[in-house]
C-alpha cells in the first residue's frame, strides 16, 4: 500500500523553481532515504509535502487524499509528522512543553499522558530532562526532542530532515537506532541524510535527488553498489 | 519621606498602566514580528469607547467598561483582517509593517478627533478627597487601578504558563513554522493574541482616563514609555514588559524630585536610549 505519492512536483521560493517535476513514493512501513548534494532541493521537498510551501503544480497524495496546498496544522491531523532540518525545537519552552505542543491537537489529558509515556519510553533522555528548557539541551538531546515532538501523535509517516546533522559519530548511531525502532513500530519514515551511506544501509529504498529532480531510485543496497551513484554522490 | 512614598504610589499606578499595555505590544511583536506603533491608539480608542458607553449612552461603569473592552478587542481583530493578515500572507518585512502601523495610528487618532473633537474629557467621575492610609493620600479609583493591575498581571502570567492557549502563544513566538508543523492553528492563536492585547490596552486607557482624563493624543503620548518598557524588558518578553513598565513609570514619577515635572516624558526616552546602547537585548533578554 502506498502511503505517499508525489507526482511531477514543481515548487520553490518566490520566482525560482527549486523542484522541477519531482516524483517519488513511499510504501506503508517503509524506510526511504533521500540523498543528494547541497542545494538539491531535499529540504524544499519536505517543506512542500508538509504544506510550509505551496506547490506550483503537481500532486501530493497522502493516504488517498490530495494534500497539495493544505496547511501544516491540517496535515498533522491526517497522520504525518515532520522534523525540520533547522530550528526544530521551541527553545524557550521546556522539554515537556515541547512534547505537549507536538500533541497540541489532543485535548484529552489522559490520552496526552499515554502519548507522553510512549515517547519517554522511546527516548528516555527526554524524561530525565523534562523540566529543562530546550535551549539548554545538548545538540543530541535537542535532536531527540525534535523527534519526540513529531512522534507524539504516532504518525503513519514521519519526515526527517537530516536528523544526524552536526552530531558526534556515537550520537549519530544512537539516532539511527531510534529511527529503526520507530520504523519497527509501524511508522513509515522518509529520511534526508548527509550520512548517505548509513542512511542507505538502513533504508528499504532510496532516492538520489539532484537539481530538483529524481536522478536515481532503487533498493538501499542497489544504490550503495551503483558505480555512478558512488562516484557522484557518495564520494567514490 | 511621606512625599517620597506618594511618588512611589503614583509611580506604581503609571507603571502598572504602562506595563499592562506593554504586555500586548510585546506579545504581538513576539508572534507577528510587528512593532505596532498603533498600539497606543488602540488604548485611546478603548478609552473613548468607554466614554461612549458610559457617558453618551449612560450605561453603568462596569457594563460600559466591559462593552468597551469587548469592542476594542473586536476592532483589533477587524484591523488584523483588513491590514495585518494580508501583509502576513505576503510575508511583509519589519519596515513595511512598521510604517503601515504608523499609518494605522494616524487613522485611528484622527477618527477619534473626528468623532469626539480635540477637547479633554472625563468620565464625569467625581474625584473624591481620597482616603488617608498611613498619611498617604490615595483615592478609591487609584486603589481599584492598583488592585486590577496586579490581578490582570497575575491572570496573564497564569494564561501564559499553564493554559493550552498560553503555551501555544509562546510556541508561536519561538517559531511560527514549527508551531504550525506541530498542529497549532497559528491564525487562531494570532486572533486570540489580538483580543488579549487590545483588551489590555483598552483597560490601560480606561485606567488612565479615570486617573486623569481622556484626550485624542493620550495613547500616542504614552507610546514612547510603552516602547521603552518593552525594550527594557527584552522585546517579546511579557514578564520583561511588566517589569519594564514598572521601572519606567516609577522613574518618571520619582524624577520630579530632582528635575522639573515637565521633563517627565524625557525620562523614559533617556532610559530607552541608554538600554539600547548598553544592553540592546533588554534587562532580561539573552544575548
Ligand atoms: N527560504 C528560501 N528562499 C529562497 N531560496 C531558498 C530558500 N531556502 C532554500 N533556498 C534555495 O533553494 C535551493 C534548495 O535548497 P534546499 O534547502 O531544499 O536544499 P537541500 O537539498 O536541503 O540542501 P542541504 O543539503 O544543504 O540541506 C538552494 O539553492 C537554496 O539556496
Ligand atoms: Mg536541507
Amino acid at each position: 500500500m502506498r502511503i505517499l505519492t508525489v507526482e511531477d512536483l514543481v515548487s520553490g521560493y518566490r520566482d525560482v523553481d527549486i523542484l522541477k517535476g519531482l516524483s517519488l513514493h513511499i510504501e506503508e512501513g517503509e524506510i526511504v532515504a533521500i540523498i543528494g548534494p547541497n542545494g538539491a532541493g531535499k529540504s524544499t521537498l519536505m517543506k512542500t509535502v508538509f504544506g510550509l510551501i505551496r506547490p506550483r503544480s503537481g500532486r501530493i497524495v497522502f493516504r488517498d487524499r490530495d494534500i497539495a496546498g493544505l496547511k501544516p496544522d491540517r496535515i498533522v491531523r491526517l497522520g504525518m509528522g515532520y522534523v525540520p532540518q533547522r530550528d526544530n525545537v521551541f527553545p524557550s519552552l521546556t522539554v515537556l512543553e515541547n512534547l505537549e505542543m507536538g500533541a497540541f491537537i489532543i485535548e484529552d489529558r489522559r490520552e496526552l499522558e499515554r502519548s507522553l509515556q510512549r515517547v519517554y519510553e522511546l527516548l528516555p533522555v527526554l524524561e530525565r530532562r523534562s523540566r529543562e528548557r530546550a535551549r539548554n539541551l545538548s545538540g543530541g538531546e535537542q535532536q531527540m526532542l525534535a523527534i519526540g515532538r513529531a512522534m507524539m501523535l504516532e504518525p503513519a509517516l514521519l519526515l526527517l530532515d537530516e536528523p544526524s546533522a552536526g552530531l558526534a559519530p556515537a550520537l549519530v548511531d544512537s539516532v539511527f537506532d531510534r529511527i529503526r525502532e520507530i520504523s519497527s513500530g509501524g511508522t513509515a519514515v522518509a529520511i534526508v541524510e548527509q550520512n548517505a551511506r548509513k542512511a542507505l544501509a538502513m533504508a528499504d529504498r532510496g532516492y538520489v535527488l539532484d537539481m530538483g529532480r529524481t536522478r536515481f531510485e532503487g533498493r538501499g543496497e542497489e544504490l550503495l553498489d551503483n558505480e555512478e551513484v558512488k562516484r557522484l554522490y557518495l564520494g567514490g | 519621606m511621606q512625599g517620597l512614598l506618594q511618588y512611589v504610589v503614583n509611580g506604581l499606578i503609571l507603571g502598572g498602566i504602562i506595563g499592562l499595555t506593554a504586555i500586548g505590544l510585546t506579545l504581538v511583536y513576539g508572534i507577528l514580528r510587528l512593532a505596532n506603533f498603533a498600539h497606543g491608539d488602540y488604548l485611546t480608542i478603548g478609552a473613548y469607547l468607554a466614554y461612549l458607553y458610559s457617558v453618551t449612552l449612560g450605561m453603568s461603569m462596569p457594563a460600559a467598561f466591559a462593552a468597551a473592552i469587548a469592542s476594542s478587542a473586536a476592532m483589533a481583530v477587524a484591523i488584523d483582517r483588513m491590514v495585518w493578515r494580508p501583509m502576513r500572507r505576503r510575508r511583509a518585512g519589519l519596515i513595511p509593517l512598521l510604517i503601515t502601523s504608523i499609518g494605522v495610528a494616524f487613522v485611528l487618532r484622527n477618527l477619534v478627533i473626528l468623532l469626539w473633537g480635540n477637547a479633554i474629557r472625563t468620565y464625569g467621575y467625581v474625584v473624591e478627597e481620597g482616603m488617608e492610609i498611613y498619611g498617604l493620600r490615595i483615592t478609591a479609583v487609584q486603589l481599584w487601578i492598583l488592585v486590577s493591575v496586579f490581578l490582570l498581571m497575575f491572570l496573564v502570567h497564569y494564561l501564559l504558563t499553564y493554559t493550552r492557549l498560553g503555551k501555544a502563544m509562546r510556541a508561536a513566538a519561538d517559531n511560527t513554522d514549527l508551531a504550525e508543523v506541530s498542529g497549532i492553528d497559528v491564525e487562531g492563536v494570532i486572533t486570540r493574541t489580538w483580543l488579549i492585547a487590545a483588551a489590555l490596552a483598552c483597560t490601560g486607557g480606561i485606567m488612565l482616563g479615570l486617573d486623569t482624563h481622556i484626550k485624542p493624543i493620550m495613547g500616542w503620548s504614552l507610546l514612547l514609555p510603552i516602547f521603552a518598557a518593552v525594550i527594557l524588558g527584552g522585546i517579546g518578553n511579557p514578564y520583561g514588559a511588566i517589569a519594564g513598565g514598572m521601572i519606567i513609570g516609577m522613574s518618571q514619577e520619582l524624577s520630579v524630585i530632582v528635575i522639573p515635572a515637565h521633563y517627565k516624558p524625557a525620562v523614559s526616552f533617556a532610559i530607552m536610549i541608554a538600554i539600547l546602547f548598553l544592553r540592546p537585548e533588554g534587562l532580561f533578554g539573552r544575548r
